[in-house]
């Protein structure tokens, strides 16, 4: 099941089908909206929280949501946008919960396949220094990167997800990727330090 | 703050929320304003390069997690789990469902109106017509004396 970008009404009556025929107990029907959901809905989750068994059980807990709310269901949003909506507010408050538990960020480690070490330092130094920002952003500015990045989400989709205006979704966006910048520009600063012997003295 | 100043503050707000590929900026004429300033402005254009890689690098994460969700077959376990729990609820949600109780309700109604309708064209009250015992029952329990049928 896909959003229809020229007619979100028409997508929002075809869900609206399959959310009386959920609403009667129609298993089949719900297999649909896994089967169109599911992975997407697993990737944005994982996105926010960076651990995959939470994101599992995030994804989960939404559907369940969809299948209890089916008998009463209003033909607002797409069953999609509606999922989108749970599984992004139950991935912040995953984070808040984390946050006073543990008080720090955790992410899965993710390997790149059939490299050794040495090539994976080097190809994905980037994608290692970003991801683990990642997970030192707060928890809405980690959300809107995942919505717009991961997601590919219009402002004006991902600041109805997160319940705010455009124009603060946009200042959201741009803090988060402004820190993640930074820490590119330092890291850079860093290995400028390194190259010279004095100031690796300095430095560490 | 000059307006030179004020501009460039603009490009980097732009650049920061919507990214480093200036196609996508929804205000093509800042967006023009950026590739001049990317060619003019040495500071934007560091910006702008520490902004692309953080993009590629963003890409790479979601590679990265797709990757892992193919290999983890997280996708099969949450089906699994879903439908495990969902089967045994659809049961009783089929019971239950509208369509049965209306459907229900609507027989009740025209069980209701028969009954009325039979009691209209039938002069006895229900308990001492025999024909009508005949009609439901299929025989006639007749009284044994006259005191007992009441």
């Amino acid at each position: 099941m896909s959003d229809s970008p020229s007619d979100p009404s028409a997508s929002v009556r075809r869900d609206s089908a399959l959310m009386s025929r959920i609403g009667a107990g129609d298993v089949a029907a719900f297999q649909e909206v896994m089967a169109g959901n599911g992975r997407r809905l697993l990737r944005l989750a994982y996105g926010i929280v960076g651990r995959l068994d939470e994101a599992e059980d995030i994804v989960q807990e939404a559907m369940l949501g969809l299948w209890q709310a089916a008998p009463e269901w209003q033909a607002r949003a797409t069953a999609a946008a509606y999922l989108r909506t749970l599984v992004t507010r139950k991935a912040i408050d995953v984070l808040r919960r984390r946050k006073k538990q543990a008080g720090e960020a955790v992410w899965d480690t993710l390997r790149d396949p059939g490299k050794s070490p040495e090539e994976q330092l080097a190809a994905s130094q980037d994608r290692d220094l970003v991801q683990y920002h990642l997970g030192l952003l707060p928890e809405r500015q980690r959300a809107a990167l995942a919505l717009s990045h991961f997601e590919q989400l219009s402002h004006q989709e991902a600041a109805e997800v997160l319940d705010m205006k455009v124009e603060a979704f946009a200042s959201l966006l741009a803090r988060a990727r402004r820190s993640l910048r930074h820490s590119v520009e330092q890291a850079d600063t860093h290995k400028e330090f390194r190259k010279t012997g004095k100031e690796i003295e300095g430095y560490e | 703050m000059n307006d030179s100043s004020g501009a460039t503050d603009r490009l980097d707000h732009m650049l920061d929320s919507h990214g480093s590929d200036f196609s996508r900026w929804p205000d093509q004429t800042a967006a023009a304003a950026a590739r001049r300033a990317a060619l003019s402005d040495h500071g934007f254009r560091q910006k702008l390069n520490q902004a692309r890689r953080v993009d590629a690098a963003l890409d790479g994460v979601a590679q990265r997690l797709d990757l892992r969700l193919a290999e983890s077959g997280a996708e099969m376990r949450l089906r699994d789990r879903l439908l495990a729990q969902v089967t045994a609820q659809s049961e009783e949600r089929r019971f239950f469902s509208p369509v049965l109780l209306s459907r229900f309700a609507a027989a009740m109604l025209v069980a209701c109106g028969l009954g009325v309708a039979a009691s209209r064209i039938s002069p006895l009250p229900a308990s001492l017509d025999p024909q009508r015992d005949e009609l439901a029952l299929g025989f006639v329990d007749l009284p044994l004396d006259e005191n007992s049928a009441i």
